[in-house]
């Protein structure tokens, strides 16, 4: 008798799916914007882009009733002919070879976290918010053909505390998967929440070694030190939806970035298309997206004006519009069935903030203060950015520091929602903040490298 | 820069590097030893992992409730604060506008959520000790409480066997925050 472990390597095979689907596209439509980057940095917008091409598919699926569609054929129609694109390009890539360093280098990576692996594919599910929102969401999604009809969503006093109104990105993929193996099976799918943390570590080794520098090593030691910290393999494959939303949240800041230090109209044409992508998968993995999503909407709208390379294109409306397309469906949804979202219960009282304000300062620098989570080497990472910001205002390069602006608006948001939250904002507090910052974690180490980067280039250090 | 400078950065690095893969190797010493205790060859792997589950006896019985369609009911007395889901308090409060003077909260505990999420698309059904004690349950069916209830109403033995619960089970997770919960499966004779 077959044993069902091959459920479990049908996991491996999803996610390397997504990756082939998202690469398809990229080389359809997007493949003279990737072609300057290492091949790192491309996985991980395939990954990305895959999983935004299947969040889009799926939602219209399930906000017109058609779930019955997402099944193993629809699998199979998505990846026949991105497999078919793939297997093509590499044949006639005959540079592959030149891939040899590259695939080591994956090959170590996932050699150095098989515990990790073993563990997402092979242990149960045991967080809090996994079972009591995210898992039974994919259950719900796997057991009906639209939203409509998920007992979840239209029970009007049960399941209150699985926060209905959360977007679905995450739960629809894992349904998905759910769909093509024909069962739930919620052990091996945890791997897929693991890819986003090793798709983290491919980014930053694409972005070292395309600027190869004398600081190479340093820069490694670095990304490991920083990434193995306790939070980080606590939330890697847990099945919480904060890591991929920081990975969308670093990708969308690297674009940002990019698009900031380019002159070139074609390659700043791509990166905003992309970051509308990328804006439009945040916005279906957690509702904190929406304020990181806002703010990156008006910093790109600021520079693109300040640009005078960059020309408005009609595309971009047509990008624009198919990125929100999940989010939107799915927020129809939430209030055409007065889904209620708690956080419109929130207070507003001036006294009552500034008490908080006072406790939320403590609690966050105690919380941050352990480094039994969130590592010592976070610290120096903090201290580093407290440094290089100062000497890039003295050197005035304003340009440079403002990205930063970015993360602490979102960092400000976390904080104003312990303030106006309608409960007990410690308790609250205790319960989430790690993960909050989690979000933005991947991304301070983005900042860190640009700032040692600039050191380097200047020599000053 | 010369390489002295340099190596007087990458050795404090280096250093910290050391104390994260230390900290790391502690996940890994556990990670992964789940195999230790499932046969990967064997068909029924699932259920195999599942049975290291701090929750494996709920997920039986939901198991055995839906294809036997037993019964699952809840009781559960504890209102400790610590237990008290402002989330469904707050959203309950807003659907029901008639509770709006009376101070009804909502208690959730981990064995319901896990329940729950076990059973879905159905749900244990609640009920109250009056409902026991008039032998008001079906044969077969299945009661959940965070208390004995043999033990706080011994009449209530004639008709209700304790199933024992395995409260440690072989394989101990490492990074999770364990909910100190005791929890009660008893089945209607």
């Amino acid at each position: 008798m077959l044993s069902n472990l091959f459920e479990y390597l049908q996991a491996v095979f999803f996610v390397i799916s997504i990756f082939i689907i998202g690469d398809t596209l990229i080389h359809l439509f997007f493949s003279k914007f990737f072609n300057r980057n290492h091949f790192f940095i491309r996985l991980a917008f395939d990954f990305a882009l895959g999983n935004f091409f299947l969040i889009l598919v799926l939602t219209i699926l399930y906000y017109f009733g058609l779930g019955n569609l997402a099944n193993f054929n629809l699998y199979l129609i998505l990846i026949t002919p991105s497999l078919i694109i793939f297997i093509l390009k590499i044949k006639i890539n005959k540079n592959l070879i030149r891939f040899h360093k590259e695939l080591l280098t994956i090959l170590a990576l996932l050699l150095f976290f098989s515990s990790l692996i073993k563990e997402s594919l092979f242990s149960f599910l045991y967080a809090w918010d996994t079972v009591a929102i995210w898992f039974l969401k994919a259950k719900a999604l796997f057991l009906t053909n639209s939203f409509e009809d998920a007992l979840l969503f239209n029970a009007k006093l049960e399941y209150l505390y699985s926060h209905k109104a959360y977007p679905l990105g995450l739960p629809l993929i894992v349904a998905f998967f759910y769909r093509i193996i024909g069962s739930i099976n919620d052990q091996a799918i945890k791997f897929y929440y693991l890819s986003f943390y090793l798709v983290i570590f491919l980014f930053f080794l694409g972005l070292f070694f395309q600027k190869k520098t004398k600081f190479f090593y340093l820069k490694v030691l670095s990304l490991f030190s920083y990434f193995l910290s306790p939070v980080f393999i606590m939330y890697s494959n847990n099945g919480y939806s904060d890591l991929p939303l920081g990975f969308v949240f670093l990708l969308l800041f690297y674009l940002y970035c990019d698009f900031l230090e380019n002159k070139k109209d074609n390659l700043l044409k791509f990166s905003s298309i992309f970051a509308c992508i990328m804006a439009g998968l945040a916005l279906t993995i957690k509702y904190e997206a929406l304020p990181f999503v806002i703010f990156a909407f008006v910093f790109f709208t600021i520079s693109s004006l300040l640009k005078k390379q960059f020309k408005f294109n009609y595309s971009l409306v047509f990008y624009f519009i198919l990125s929100i397309t999940p989010f939107s469906l799915w927020y129809l949804y939430v209030r055409k069935n007065g889904l209620n979202l708690y956080a419109e219960e929130s207070v507003f009282n001036f006294i009552e903030i500034i008490t908080r304000g006072k406790t939320v300062t403590n609690l966050i620098i105690t919380e941050l203060l352990d480094t039994s989570r969130f590592g010592l080497f976070f610290w120096i990472i903090l201290g580093f950015l407290v440094f290089s910001t100062a000497t890039l205002l003295v050197n005035k390069e304003f340009k440079k520091v403002s990205v930063i602006i970015l993360p602490i608006l979102q960092f400000s948001f976390y904080i104003a929602f312990y303030l106006i939250t309608p409960f007990n904002f410690t308790n609250q507090f205790f319960a989430s903040f790690e993960r909050l910052f989690l979000q933005l974690m991947p991304l301070i180490f983005l900042i860190f490298i640009k700032h040692l980067e600039y050191f380097e280039d200047k020599n000053l250090i | 820069m010369n390489s002295n400078s340099k190596n007087l950065l990458v050795l404090p690095v280096f250093f910290y590097f050391l104390i994260s893969l230390k900290q790391f190797y502690f996940y890994e010493n556990n990670f992964g030893k789940i195999l230790n205790y499932v046969n990967l060859k064997d068909n029924n792997l699932y259920e195999q992992i599942q049975g290291q589950h701090p929750y494996w006896e709920l997920y039986q019985i939901t198991k055995d409730s839906q294809k036997n369609n037993k019964k699952i009911y809840t009781i559960f007395f504890d209102q400790n604060e610590k237990f008290l889901d402002e989330t469904s308090t707050l959203l309950l409060h807003k659907y029901k506008p008639e509770l709006k003077n009376k101070d009804i909260k909502v208690y959730l505990t981990e064995p319901e959520v896990y329940l729950n999420y076990f059973m879905y698309p159905n749900l244990p059904k609640e009920i109250s000790i009056n409902d026991i004690l008039t032998s008001k349950l079906e044969k077969g069916a299945y009661l959940i409480s965070d208390k004995d209830v043999l033990l706080l109403y011994p009449q209530s033995k004639k008709f209700l066997n304790r199933i024992s619960i395995k409260s440690e089970k072989d394989y101990i997770l490492v990074n999770r925050r364990v909910e100190e919960y005791q929890f009660f499966v008893f089945y209607v004779k």
